[in-house]
């Protein structure tokens, strides 16, 4: 692991445990300079970290594009992967009987560029793949209901535990998973279909949960913490919070 | 928002919904917001946000020229819909089931109070014994969509047994005749819908 790419894991997981225990309020405006202000850290580092936390959702843009914490506790990961474990397992049920040959082409080439983007470790391009390969499984549901249900649910969490970034062993298993539904649904087996993406969103859940409940056990973490809470105490942090 | 306006949005809102679920308000008819106002004797900024909020979980869908609609749905809405509850209530009978005696005897109990009253009561009561806050929010929003539709015709909900059957398996601890029970009895309005309406 390169020097910086560590002093960036360490942000990232700093920045996630303070968010997580809500010693960072929601709301509050990450932005690059401050927080590098505040670790004492150069800007890219900070700017690979925050990208990865919005890609996980624990930071969402707010109206004005300004990246911000998220309230985000395990309880609701846990919720909200329930709850996908449920609806969209049995999206895949129905896909499998009702997917066209098109949607079949689409979910190749999604998957031919996820195994890509796996290759070459780009996980801004994974997540986005991610979301249009479950989307194509969803809307092959021919479920209206169930389409609108899961994006109201994804709009109003504004992508909070959107995506399970893990270690690069957990992201070839995620997309090795992606490969073998594709088949799955291909073979018109849904009942295997909907099995197989039970497992693939609990493994999902576990992963979240695991970073959550993974302390980084640095004293100076509080520290930190305390440093980062008053930063943007500017006008900006004010605003943000009332 | 101050509180009053919280409450008389919370009041508009709650008003509007029984129009729609006892009929007298049906899908596709317009909403206007000034002749609610005078029909509810309030003004009209909380009768609009209570259409906005309705229209969040789409039971009335907004037009173009910023007006409102009861929302309408397909027959094929209507069984995708069933179907979708059907899957998440016989999931929440079944979690229920899980629980200790005690537990089980409180939920049986509120379940044959809301059980009483119109079709929807039940079911949107049994979702909020889900220990998922995502679950009981979205059972709650799939049973205001389908209530239109279930308060025009006369189904298994009217009758009462099939709604006993379920809180009697919830309250013995059955796990699988409570996930049973649920999804006949949700069938079972499905195909009540089937033959109500004609298309």
């Amino acid at each position: 692991m390169s020097r910086r790419t560590s002093i960036a894991d360490q942000v990232y997981r700093r920045l996630r445990t303070a968010i997580t225990d809500q010693r960072l309020e929601p709301g509050l405006p990450l932005g690059e300079n401050d927080v590098a202000r505040a670790m004492g850290v150069s800007r890219t580092p900070i700017r690979e970290a925050l990208s990865r936390l919005e890609l996980e959702g624990f930071a969402a843009r707010d109206e004005s594009g300004r990246l911000t914490v998220v309230r985000v506790t395990a309880e609701q990961v846990a919720d909200l992967f329930d709850l996908r474990s449920l609806l969209e397992p049995y999206a895949a049920e129905l896909a499998a009987e009702r997917i066209s040959d098109q949607e079949l082409a689409a979910l190749d080439r999604e998957i031919t560029a996820d195994t890509a983007a796996l290759e070459r470790g780009d996980i801004e391009a994974l997540a986005e793949l991610n979301q249009r390969i479950h989307d194509i499984v969803l809307t092959a549901s021919r479920n209206r209901m169930l389409v609108e249900l899961v994006n109201d649910l994804r709009q109003r969490l504004a992508g909070v535990a959107a995506f399970a970034v893990g270690d690069a062993a957990e992201r070839a298993h995620f997309v090795d998973d992606h490969s073998r539904l594709a088949a799955l649904l291909r073979a018109g087996d849904g009942v295997g279909a909907a099995r197989l993406l039970r497992h693939h969103l609990e493994g999902a859940r576990d992963v979240l949960l695991a970073s959550i409940a993974e302390k980084d056990t640095d004293p100076e973490v509080d520290a930190l913490a305390r440093l980062l809470q008053p930063l943007p105490a500017s006008e900006a942090t004010r605003k943000a919070l009332t | 928002m101050n509180e009053s306006d919280t409450l008389l949005t919370q009041r508009a809102r709650d008003a509007i919904l029984a129009s729609i679920l006892d009929g007298a308000l049906q899908a596709g008819d317009r909403l206007v917001v000034t002749s609610l106002a005078d029909e509810l004797g309030m003004s009209r900024t909380p009768v609009r946000d209570a259409l906005k909020r309705l229209a969040v979980t789409r039971v009335v869908q907004s037009n173009d020229s910023s007006g409102f609609r009861v929302s309408t749905l397909t027959l094929r809405d209507v069984r995708n819909l069933v179907e979708l509850l059907r899957l998440l209530e016989s999931h929440v009978a079944h979690e229920i089931t899980h629980r200790s005696a005690g537990d089980r005897a409180a939920v049986a109990m509120a379940l044959e109070l809301a059980g009483s009253a119109a079709g929807h009561h039940f079911h949107i009561a049994l979702g909020q014994h889900a220990e998922n806050t995502y679950l009981r929010e979205v059972i709650e929003i799939l049973n205001e969509r389908l209530a239109p539709v279930r308060a025009r015709i006369a189904g298994p909900c009217d009758q009462g047994d099939d709604h006993a059957a379920i809180v009697d398996a919830v309250r013995a601890g059955d796990g699988a005749t409570a996930r049973v029970a649920v999804a006949d009895h949700l069938d079972a309005l499905r195909d009540a819908i089937y033959g109500e309406v004609t298309i």
